[in-house]
C-alpha cells in the first residue's frame, strides 16, 4: 500500500491510499490519518480511496478508528471515491451511514 | 560460563605487529562472535544475559543493560550485566527522562560522560559509581522498542568505532527479541484461540450443531471465534464473531468479548439488548476495537431465532420448501463504532430439516472473488447439502471443500452450522 499525505489547503488535509488496504496496511493507513490529525489546523480530513484495489475487514477497522479519533478531535472526515468493492464492504458492514462518502470528482478539492 | 571472551587471551599472542590493525582484528572476530550468538537457539534470557556479558568484555565496559519499552511511557530493563539490581529491583525509567529515556526519545545513540541526578534518573547508576555511559536505541522497523547501553566506572571516551559497534550489537539484541516476541505472540494466540475454542457443541435433541476454524496462514490466528451455549430457559446462543485485527491482541480482545457475552447473554433475553451491552463494555474497557458478530438465541421447541448483527455477514438459512437465503437485513454497526445507533433483533425460522450457518469473511477470498458472487456461491452449496447423519457437519465440509478447497487461507476461516 502506498500512501501520500498532501498539503494542509485550510485545514484540509487529503490523504490518498493505493493498493491493498489489508492488515498488512491498515496500520500505516491509521498512523499516516493520526499524523496528520495531531496537527491542531487540521479541520477537515479527506482519505482518497479511488486507488485502493483490495480491502478486507482490517481495512475497514482502520477507517472506523480513522473516524472515532477525527470524531474526538472534532475533524470532519470525508471518504472520497471508493470502488465498488470497496464500497460494498462498507455497505455490507452497515457503516456506509456513519462516514461521509463523497464520488468528489469536482467539489472537493 | 564465565564473564571471559574465549578470544580475547589469544589476542595478545597473535602476530599481528601493528597494534590498529591487531585491535581492528580483534574487535572483527568479536563482532563475529555477537553475530553467532543471536542466531543460536538460547532462550531469550540466556540469550540476552550472554550478549551483555560478551559487550562488557567487547568494549571493556563494567555494565551492560537492555530496557524495553513497555507500554509508551516506560523503559523496563529486561537484562543487565554488572547493574543486576535495576532488573531485580523493577526500575521503570519514564521515556524522556533520564539517561536511556533520553535515548529512547530521540532514537539516536547518545553519550554521557557527566553521570549525576541530573543527568541520569536511574539511581542505581549513580550508586554504583558510573563516569561514562553510551546507548544506543533499539529498533524494530523504524520504531524504537527499547535501549542498549554500557557503561563504564572510569572515566573514558566512546568514539564513532565504539557507537557503530553498539549499534551493531543493538541490531542484533533487537532482531533477536522481534523474532522472539513474534513467536511467542503467535504461539500465545494460537493457545488462546484454541483454549476457548468450545471442546464440544452442546448436544440437542432433534439438532445437530457443527463448526469449523481454521487459522490464517499469512498472520496467524486473528480474532475470529463461535459458540454456542445453553441458556437457563431452555434456549440457546448461537454466536460468530471476528475481532479486527490479528495475532495475540485480538485473541485476547475476542476472549473478553465472547465471555462478555455469555454473561451479558444470562441477563437478558433480547440479542439487540445483550450486544448493546457488550458494545458499551468494549467502548469503555477496551476503546479502539472494532468487532462484527451475529448472536442468535434459538428456541429449540419452535425453531425461531431471534438474532442480532452487528456489521457481520449475513446468516445462511436453508429451508426445505424454498431456495436458500442470506438474510441481513436489518444489521447494526459493528461494535466499537457508535452507542447512540439503536439495534434491532430480527426474527428467523429454523425449519424441520433446515440448515442455518454463519461464518466470517475468511470463507471468501476477496481478492479473487466478488463479494456478492462468492455470498451466492455459498447459498448455492448450503442448498446442495444432502440429508446425511449430521447435516450440520456435512455443510461444513461442503463449505470448506468448495470455497478453500486446496487454497491456503489467508484469514481465519469460521463456520458454525445449525441442522434441525
Amino acid at each position: 500500500m502506498h500512501i501520500t499525505i498532501g498539503a494542509d489547503h485550510g485545514g484540509q488535509v487529503e490523504l490518498s491510499a493505493a493498493g491493498d488496504l489489508d492488515l498488512a496496511a491498515a496500520g500505516d493507513l491509521e498512523s499516516a490519518a493520526e499524523h496528520v490529525m495531531l496537527n491542531d489546523s487540521c479541520k477537515r480530513l479527506v482519505v482518497d480511496l479511488s486507488a485502493v484495489t483490495f480491502i478486507d475487514s482490517t481495512g475497514i477497522g482502520a477507517l472506523v478508528s480513522i473516524r472515532n479519533s477525527a470524531l474526538s478531535k472534532g475533524i470532519e472526515l470525508t471518504l472520497r471515491r471508493p470502488s465498488a468493492q470497496v464500497y460494498r464492504l462498507i455497505e455490507i458492514a452497515n457503516l456506509a451511514a456513519i462516514f461521509d462518502i463523497s464520488d468528489g470528482q469536482i467539489s472537493d478539492g | 560460563m564465565t564473564s571471559n571472551d574465549p578470544q580475547g587471551a589469544s589476542a595478545h599472542d597473535a602476530s599481528v605487529s601493528d597494534p590498529v590493525a591487531q585491535d581492528h582484528e580483534e574487535r572483527l572476530r568479536r563482532f563475529e562472535s555477537l553475530t553467532e550468538l543471536s542466531v543460536s537457539q538460547l532462550p531469550m534470557e540466556e540469550l540476552l544475559d550472554e550478549l551483555l556479558r560478551r559487550l562488557r568484555t567487547l568494549f571493556a565496559v563494567d555494565t551492560s543493560a537492555v530496557l524495553l519499552l513497555e507500554g509508551s511511557e516506560f523503559l523496563v530493563p529486561i537484562a543487565a550485566c554488572g547493574i543486576e539490581e535495576e532488573v531485580r529491583q523493577g526500575v521503570r525509567i519514564p521515556i524522556g527522562r533520564g539517561f536511556a529515556g533520553h535515548v529512547a526519545a530521540v532514537g539516536e545513540p547518545v553519550v554521557l560522560t557527566e553521570v549525576s541526578s541530573a543527568t541520569v534518573y536511574n539511581e542505581i547508576l549513580i550508586r554504583k559509581g558510573i563516569q561514562t555511559l553510551l546507548g544506543v536505541p533499539l529498533f524494530d522497523g523504524e520504531t524504537v522498542i527499547g535501549v542498549l547501553h554500557i557503561g563504564a566506572l572510569s572515566e573514558r571516551t566512546f568514539d564513532e568505532g565504539d557507537i557503530a559497534m553498539l549499534r551493531f550489537a543493538a541490531d542484533r539484541v533487537a532482531a533477536a527479541i522481534t523474532s522472539r516476541r513474534a513467536d511467542i505472540d503467535r504461539a500465545a494466540a494460537a493457545a488462546l484461540q484454541q483454549s476457548l475454542a468450545p471442546r464440544q457443541l452442546p448436544s440437542l435433541p432433534g439438532y445437530q450443531f457443527a463448526a469449523r476454524y481454521v487459522p490464517g496462514s499469512k498472520y496467524g490466528v486473528s480474532g475470529d471465534w463461535y459458540d454456542v451455549f445453553a441458556l437457563p430457559g431452555g434456549e440457546f446462543g448461537i454466536v460468530i464473531g471476528d475481532v479486527m485485527g490479528h495475532g495475540l491482541r485480538a485473541a485476547t480482545i475476542m476472549g473478553r468479548i465472547k465471555s462478555a457475552l455469555r454473561a451479558y447473554a444470562l441477563d437478558h433475553a433480547d440479542p439487540a439488548v445483550v450486544v448493546h451491552h457488550l458494545d458499551r463494555k468494549l467502548q469503555h474497557f477496551e476503546p479502539g476495537h472494532i468487532c462484527t458478530l451475529v448472536y442468535a438465541v434459538l428456541d429449540p421447541a419452535t425453531g425461531l431465532i431471534r438474532f442480532t448483527s452487528a456489521g457481520h455477514l449475513p446468516v445462511a438459512i436453508v429451508s426445505p420448501a424454498a431456495p436458500p437465503r442470506l438474510v441481513g437485513q436489518k444489521v447494526g454497526l459493528p461494535l466499537g463504532v457508535d452507542l447512540t445507533v439503536a439495534r434491532t433483533t430480527n426474527l428467523l425460522t429454523l425449519e424441520q430439516d433446515g440448515l442455518l450457518c454463519l461464518f466470517t469473511d475468511g470463507l471468501i477470498d476477496q481478492r479473487r472473488t466478488d463479494l456478492d458472487d462468492a455470498l451466492a456461491a455459498i447459498a448455492d452449496i448450503l442448498g446442495n447439502v444432502r440429508s446425511t447423519i449430521n447435516r450440520a457437519d456435512s455443510a461444513c465440509a461442503a463449505l470448506m471443500a468448495r470455497m478453500v478447497g486446496e487454497k491456503e487461507v489467508q484469514d481465519d476461516v469460521t463456520i458454525l452450522t445449525a441442522a434441525r
